[in-house]
């Protein structure tokens, strides 16, 4: 599995997965961002796609603690956001790229690609 | 028997008449033709200092040789006129008591016939005069002497005949009039050089009184000889004949220029101390300060302590009277006090005899004790009783407004020039739960500013202070729990007519609930943005996908859905945006996330991605600039800009499918106008287009939809890029908008 979707909404999961999916990419999603810890323990992603604010865990202190451990520091991440000041938030949270929502699939998957080259 | 005693006496009579010429006070002695002495009485013996047997039938000039060159030819005379000759007042030096005197006789050689007619004898008569001399010399020194007092004394003497006119005068007088010492003038010429005024109004008048009552006084004016104004003064006494006619008068007349002139300046200080002392309506009086006596008191002091000033008069003692009870301690003190500093300062409370009550003020000068007169204070007294009412209706109606400020619930704070806070109302303290000198402590009131804005706080408030603008800021104080609320404060200067500042009066607003539904709506317009973006994203997505699978479809029907669904949702994105960017704007929290970058790029990219959604219109675009424009500004929030004004025009130019857009420089700035050939706008509809939520309106509402929020967050974003924004339109004819950023300086510049 390459590609680790985390996001409280389950549609939007659901859309990515399926655009990545389109494009020939390895994905699965997890719309329970409680579950989180146990499905990371389980797979080793190349990458994870988050949303900012999501209800119960936040992106941020997700980027935390996967860029913190050093088992998991490798893992690239992508945040998403529909926040007008996210953009600066994720990037000093320490995220390799961001996406504004709504987004073009193009930059998503340019963006994706960019990242697991 | 009385005829026997005269007839005896006739029969003696020769012996008679020689004793009785013996024993004569006056010298006598006869001599005969031949100037041979025949008889001398004790008298001349004595004068002559000869014994009787020394002279007898002697010959005058043997016995006095000396005499005879003048007498021999005085006695021929005689002989011949039979004339007496008199020699007055000869001067002879005698021993007298041992000492040479000068002893002054009247000698009178008197002839002496027969009764036939023949010459007998030389009677000479002599009678010492000398006491006459010496008095009469000792009157005419008293004279001199006089004289001289009076010419040392600067005073004139004169002597007028008042039968004839004619002046007779001292030196000095011709020296006043402005003559050589000694030129003599004539009592006309003095009346020529009086002033006119004062000749009619002062000296004949004078002088008419003179000749009534004896005595003539005047002081006038007069011009001299060589036109100096000078003052005389004239004292003299008329004398009368035996038939109570003025014949003489006779005075002296003083040269008083210099105590007139002090005089008059003088009355002149006088006057204006009078004035002064009549306008601020101060009574005056003295005190012997060691038994407080006092005395010289002016009207006004009378009519202070209630007296008529033209009737009556009051004791030295009076004024301690009319003292209050309350302060008789305060005056004492006050009068101890004036020991140690010389003034004396009080104010008091006096009753009047018909019991009304006045406050008075006094004040006074301890003059030390200077020859030989006892320390006195000299003082001043003002009725105050109306500044005092005044203070009194002056407190009563501030206490009016301190309960007035009181009881309103908003904070109100009165500052000083230099913004010294030293007033704040009762809600101040019910809000804050401290107390009033907490406040009026140094800064004490910044204590309860929230430290967020406290800096920010004394920033503003020292400009204004410095700039005399009035100050509006909004900031949080903590109440007496420990909480913030926010408060606006706004603050206004008190001027005087010189434009200086007299007060800032301040207030402060409890603006905190109105600032939570504010942040209410805020937070609820993010998290609906938020909210709403979500299922947008949704939409966006699947639409795109949609596309991306089955674009390529021979389905017509369904590839243009999607487009037009795809349009749709993006002007969703975009009009939730726009809510958004208002309510950030409102709280003033919208970023800017400047750098640098390329205008054309900007433009071309904007100009590309309108053309992809919208095929409706023809966009031209020319840059009319040699070189690419670089500006520092937030990207995103300029292609909104141009964005915004890119679909107006398209929008708003139904009928017109033409769009022209220019790059170019103007002055310091870059300009990108875009202009339109569609519906234009009036006067009335140019001035709101930057109005939140107006929008122009065709006859079809349904044809131009939106919120009509671009434009002002357009103006909003060039005026926090230091830019502006300006329209031309013709109703009918098209729009020409035109933004304007700053250009990069270093870069730029030539």
């Amino acid at each position: 599995m390459e590609i680790l979707i985390v996001d409280d909404n389950k549609d939007i999961c659901q859309l990515i997965e399926s655009i990545l999916l389109s494009d020939g990419y390895n994905v699965e999603s997890c719309f329970n961002p409680l579950q989180f810890s146990e499905i990371i323990k389980q797979t080793q992603p190349k990458l994870i796609i988050t949303d900012l604010l999501m209800s119960g865990y936040d992106g941020r202190t997700l980027t935390r603690e996967i860029k913190e451990n050093a088992e998991t520091q490798h893992i690239k991440i992508i945040m998403m956001s529909a926040h007008p000041d996210a953009k600066k938030l994720s990037e000093k949270a320490g995220v390799d790229d961001f996406l504004t929502k709504p987004f073009e699939i193009d930059d998503l998957v340019t963006k994706v690609e960019n990242l697991l080259k | 028997m009385s005829e026997n005693g005269l007839l005896s006496l006739f029969q003696n009579k020769e012996n008679v008449l020689e004793n009785v010429l013996q024993k004569t006070p006056f010298g006598f002695s006869l001599i005969n033709e031949d100037y041979v002495f025949e008889f001398a009485n004790e008298a001349w013996l004595k004068i002559v200092q000869k014994e009787n047997h020394e002279i007898l039938g002697k010959r005058i000039f043997d016995i006095f040789p000396e005499t005879e060159t003048n007498l021999l030819s005085i006695f021929e005379i005689v002989k011949n006129t039979k004339v007496p000759f008199y020699a007055p007042e000869q001067n002879i030096k005698l021993e007298r008591k041992g000492l040479l005197q000068d002893v002054f006789f009247n000698f009178v050689y008197q002839p002496i016939y027969t009764e036939s007619g023949e010459f007998q004898y030389f009677a000479s008569v002599v009678i010492e005069v000398t006491d006459l001399i010496t008095t009469r010399n000792k009157i005419k020194n008293d004279e001199e002497r006089l004289r001289l007092a009076t010419e040392s004394s600067h005073t004139a003497t004169w002597d007028l005949n008042l039968k004839t006119f004619d002046i007779i005068h001292s030196s000095y007088l011709s020296k006043i009039f402005g003559y050589n010492e000694g030129e003599q003038i004539s009592h006309q010429q003095m009346r020529d050089h009086l002033c006119e005024e004062d000749r009619i109004n002062i000296v004949e008048k004078a002088f008419e009184k003179a000749l009534q009552t004896g005595v003539y006084q005047y002081e006038a004016r007069l011009i001299d000889k060589v036109q100096n104004e000078k003052w005389i003064s004239t004292n003299g006494k008329v004398f009368f004949d035996h038939d109570g006619i003025p014949s003489r008068m006779v005075g002296v007349m003083q040269d008083i220029t210099q105590r007139k002139t002090s005089e008059i300046l003088l009355q002149q200080s006088h006057h204006q101390l009078n004035t002064a002392m009549v306008a601020s309506k101060l009574g005056r009086f003295d005190m012997d300060y060691e038994t407080q006596h006092k005395y010289n008191f002016s009207p006004r002091f009378l009519e202070i302590l209630g007296y008529d000033s033209q009737t009556e008069t009051i004791s030295s003692e009076v004024f301690e009277k009319h003292i209050h009870k309350n302060f008789v301690q305060l005056r004492l003190d006050a009068l101890k006090a004036a020991k140690q500093t010389g003034d004396l300062f009080y104010q008091t409370k006096i009753v009047l005899r018909d019991g009304t009550q006045k406050w008075i003020e006094i004040y006074g000068k301890l003059l030390e004790p200077i020859d030989g007169r006892k320390a006195y204070i000299s003082g001043t007294i003002r009725d105050i009783t109306e500044n005092k009412n005044y203070e009194k209706n002056i407190r009563e109606s501030e206490k009016k407004y301190r309960f007035l400020a009181d009881a309103i619930p908003q904070i109100v704070w009165i500052g000083e020039k230099d913004g010294q806070l030293t007033y704040f109302n009762k809600a101040t303290m019910d809000y804050s739960g401290k107390n009033y000198n907490d406040f009026l402590d140094g800064d004490g009131w910044l204590e309860i500013v929230h430290p967020d804005e406290q800096q920010e706080n004394i920033r503003l408030w020292a400009k204004s202070i410095r700039t005399k603008k009035p100050f509006f800021f909004e900031h949080r104080f903590r109440n007496k729990d420990n909480e913030y609320r926010w408060f606006l404060s706004r603050a206004f200067p008190d001027l005087d007519e010189a434009g200086n500042v007299k007060k800032w009066v301040g207030t402060s607003t409890d603006i905190d609930d109105m600032k939570r539904q504010e942040k209410q709506k805020n937070d609820f317009i993010k998290m609906a943005n938020h909210e709403l973006k979500t299922p947008v994203t949704t939409i966006k997505g699947y639409v795109q996908l949609l596309k991306k699978m089955r674009g390529d479809s021979e389905d017509k029907f369904l590839v243009n859905s999607l487009n037009t669904i795809e349009n749709q949702v993006n002007k969703l994105n975009v009009l939730i945006g726009d809510l958004l960017d208002i309510s950030r704007m409102e709280a003033g929290n919208l970023p800017l996330n400047k750098k640098e970058f390329s205008l054309l790029g900007l433009v071309t990219e904007t100009i590309e991605d309108i053309k992809a959604s919208e095929q409706s219109h023809h966009i031209n675009f020319e840059l009319k600039h040699p070189t690419d424009i670089e500006v520092y500004a937030d990207k995103d929030r300029i292609t909104q800009v141009l964005n915004n004004l890119l679909t107006n025009a398209i929008k708003y130019s139904p009928t017109s499918k033409m769009v022209n857009v220019e790059l170019f420089v103007e002055e310091e700035y870059a300009v990108v106008s875009v202009e339109d050939f569609g519906i234009g706008m009036d006067h009335e509809e140019l001035n709101k287009i930057f109005e939140r939520f107006y929008r122009v309106s065709g006859d079809d509402e349904e044809t131009f939809p939106g919120f009509g929020i671009g434009l002002f967050i357009v103006k909003d974003i060039l005026d926090r890029h230091d830019g502006k924004i300006t329209v031309i339109s013709k109703k009918e004819q098209g729009s020409r908008f035109s933004f304007f950023l700053p250009l990069k300086k270093n870069k730029n510049s030539k």
